[in-house]
């Protein structure tokens, strides 16, 4: 269960997206109602197509629900525009993503550093925090790679160094571990694990995963966009 | 952060960069080595006018500018070049009698301007003597000293006839042949001529209608029932030590004329001044300001060879606006290069444009990061374009371009075969900046059209 609090901080209720509505709907999400309670760790699951990634996309602020309304942090983010949601998301949520997405021409510590630099963090501030979270990933010796000097799994966990570098409220990772072998996957969870009790970050993994699923301590089930079960372990 | 993104971003794909900045250099080159050709052409036009036919500064009659008739002279020449050759600027001064005849010849009829020319003189201003192309046997040792025109052992007098001329109507050094013309009574002249040589100026226009004549002789015969005929002309042609002074010196010369054009025209009685005459002595009185209005009574007046030859001011503002369309078309082709490029640097990002967004940068951030990466691209190329073009220029400035192979054509525009193009250092900045804000411009389609995109479509794509 949740670690400090049990404050909820992501409320979503009756959440429809509907594509193409025009011509052929297609019913991504249908009327997703779900409470998300700070300092959880919890995995959406479901079968391709079952409405995962467009929810996580959803929480982040990225794609607008046709219908319904997502509360974050007492906000409902409906009611912001596209650049208060940009700043936003800087500002409390990160994103880890399937394909790890690192900015090519940036080396790792860069890479980091990054968000920090759009929020106005100074210098100072970001060296120690960016040195703090490549170490805790396991890649202080190479904060000077670039992206392609470096494997998969180090990628991602850059990407959760990034994710985490602006001190968010979440961080939501679709399929992280989806392009990464057993041991990148497990280190990878333990880092993620650590930090959301070290750091009392909420993580919401959208999943095929079962390693992932294994480790996560609540799992919700999505089944043609609606929610199919909602376990704690 | 950005300016470090944007500067990395552009060289990602160093082909493709390196391919748009080779596009900016030969761009920026283009453009500084066609308006300084084009300057190069206008000055040649200019320099060909000056050298061969208008010289810097000319005095008329003012109706002879008007209609060329040769009754509208100048009296009393000698003292008229004695008070220009006062003027300090002036470094040469010479007259010309100047009329419109026919040339008869055993193969045709044309119309010519004769130009009655002190060889002396005219080695000074027009180099006449090094224009002959060919000249007698028997007097080719006479050309160093400017004496073409003095054969004792001649009967006849001697002409020059030029090359163009000389084609078409089949004339060959030592031909004889006629000119026909009224003289100052109104009677029609024949006198015969023996060629003595074939000129080949340069200047297309005037080769085509002049023959030279000892202006001794054509006075004799012009002037026929004159006191003195050699003090009379029609032109005065003055050359000055600095071009930029030609405006000075004409106005000081007008105002150095004799007396009666000191006269302020406004202090001038109407029925005094008479209209069409060569020499007017106009007392001073002062006279209403309805006759005030009447023609500028001046017996002898100065003019630039920009007002002699308004030609000159067409070809310049020609020049202009066909240099200005084809810099249009220049930079209208760079414009589409540079879109092409970025536009395809954004498609290929999408995702990763996306993801920043994502992640917290603002649409205006990754706006500028697409403006700044194509402003990196000019501001490599521009100043290689700019060396390049001045290198171009610096050397083509001072061993010339060739136009030969195409000399009937650029003879024609009264050009010389041989363009030196130069170009001042303003223009080196206002290309510069042109192509700067072309890139500006450029850079704006695919910057808008990476600000269009939604992250969540952006991600999404392979």
């Amino acid at each position: 269960m949740s670690n400090n609090n049990n404050k909820t901080v992501i409320t979503t209720k009756g959440v429809t997206k509907v594509y193409n509505p025009k011509t052929i709907p297609v019913h991504a999400l249908d009327g997703v109602d779900l409470e998300i309670k700070a300092g959880e760790f919890t995995a959406i699951v479901g079968p391709s197509g079952s409405g995962k990634t467009t929810l996580l996309n959803a929480i982040g602020g990225l794609d607008r629900p046709t219908e319904g309304s997502i509360e974050i942090a007492g906000v409902d983010i409906a009611t912001l525009s596209d650049g208060k949601m940009i700043e936003f998301r800087r500002n409390n949520i990160g994103f880890v993503f399937q394909a790890y997405n690192l900015i090519p021409v940036l080396t790792a510590k860069e890479n980091v550093e990054f968000v920090m630099l759009l929020q106005g963090k100074k210098k100072a501030a970001m060296d120690s925090r960016t040195k703090e979270l490549l170490e805790s990933v396991g890649l202080g010796d190479k904060m000077n790679n670039r992206p392609a000097q470096l494997s998969g799994g180090q990628q991602q966990r850059v990407a959760v160094a990034r994710a985490l570098a602006s001190k968010p409220q979440f961080v939501l990772a679709d399929e992280p571990t989806a392009n990464l072998d057993s041991k990148s996957t497990a280190n990878l969870l333990d880092i993620m694990a650590r930090l959301n009790k070290e750091e009392n970050i909420t993580f919401i993994f959208s999943t095929h995963d079962q390693r992932v699923i294994d480790r996560a301590r609540r799992v919700v089930t999505l089944v043609d966009g609606k929610v199919f079960s909602d376990e704690y372990k | 952060m950005l300016i470090k993104i944007a500067w990395r971003n552009i060289w990602r794909s160093r082909t493709r960069s390196l391919v748009v900045i080779g596009a900016i250099i030969i761009g920026v080159w283009a453009v500084l080595f066609l308006v300084g050709f084009s300057t190069g052409m206008v000055n040649s036009i200019i320099v060909s006018s000056i050298e061969n036919e208008l010289s810097h500064i000319q005095i008329h009659n003012p109706h002879f500018l008007k209609d060329k008739e040769a009754k509208y002279y100048l009296k009393d020449i000698d003292q008229l070049v004695a008070t220009v050759e006062q003027n300090p600027a002036v470094v040469q001064a010479g007259t010309r009698t100047l009329i419109s005849g026919m040339l008869i010849s055993a193969r045709g009829v044309d119309g010519v301007q004769i130009r009655g020319v002190d060889p002396k003189a005219e080695a000074s201003l027009t180099q006449l003597d090094k224009k002959i192309v060919q000249l007698q046997d028997s007097i080719s040792d006479k050309r160093q000293k400017s004496q073409y025109f003095t054969d004792k052992k001649q009967r006849l007098p001697s002409i020059l006839v030029s090359k163009n001329m000389a084609e078409r109507l089949k004339i060959k050094v030592r031909h004889k042949l006629r000119l026909r013309f009224r003289n100052i009574d109104g009677k029609d002249v024949e006198m015969g001529f023996k060629v003595v040589g074939i000129y080949q100026t340069g200047n297309g226009p005037l080769d085509k209608v002049t023959v030279f004549v000892e202006q001794k002789t054509l006075n004799a015969n012009f002037f026929s029932d004159a006191v003195d005929p050699n003090n009379q002309a029609h032109e005065i042609a003055i050359l000055v030590k600095d071009i930029d002074d030609v405006d000075t010196t004409r106005s000081l010369l007008n105002m150095q004329m004799p007396e009666q054009c000191l006269v302020d025209p406004t202090t001038l009685l109407a029925d005094t001044v008479q209209q069409g005459d060569s020499m007017l002595i106009i007392p001073p009185k002062t006279i209403s300001k309805k006759d005030s209005l009447l023609p500028h009574p001046f017996i002898a007046k100065a003019e630039t060879f920009r007002e002699i030859s308004p030609s000159i001011n067409l070809h310049e503002s020609q020049m202009e606006v066909s240099t200005n369309i084809i810099i249009f078309i220049v930079m209208l082709a760079l414009i589409f290069g540079i879109i092409n490029t970025m536009l395809m640097a954004v498609l290929e990002r999408l995702r990763e444009l996306g993801m920043l967004m994502a992640v917290g940068m603002k649409r205006r951030q990754v706006f500028g990061m697409i403006v700044l990466e194509t402003l990196y691209l000019g501001m490599i190329a521009t100043p290689i374009g700019v060396f390049l073009g001045w290198i171009t220029i610096l050397y083509f400035g001072t061993f010339g371009v060739d136009l030969s192979s195409y000399s009937s054509g650029v003879q024609q525009f009264g050009m010389g075969e041989i363009i030196y193009p130069e170009l001042e250092f303003n223009t080196y900045i206002q290309v510069a900046i042109s192509v700067f804000f072309t890139a500006v411009l450029a850079a704006l389609y695919p910057a808008y059209k990476a600000i269009r995109l939604r992250p969540v479509e952006a991600i999404r794509q392979l």
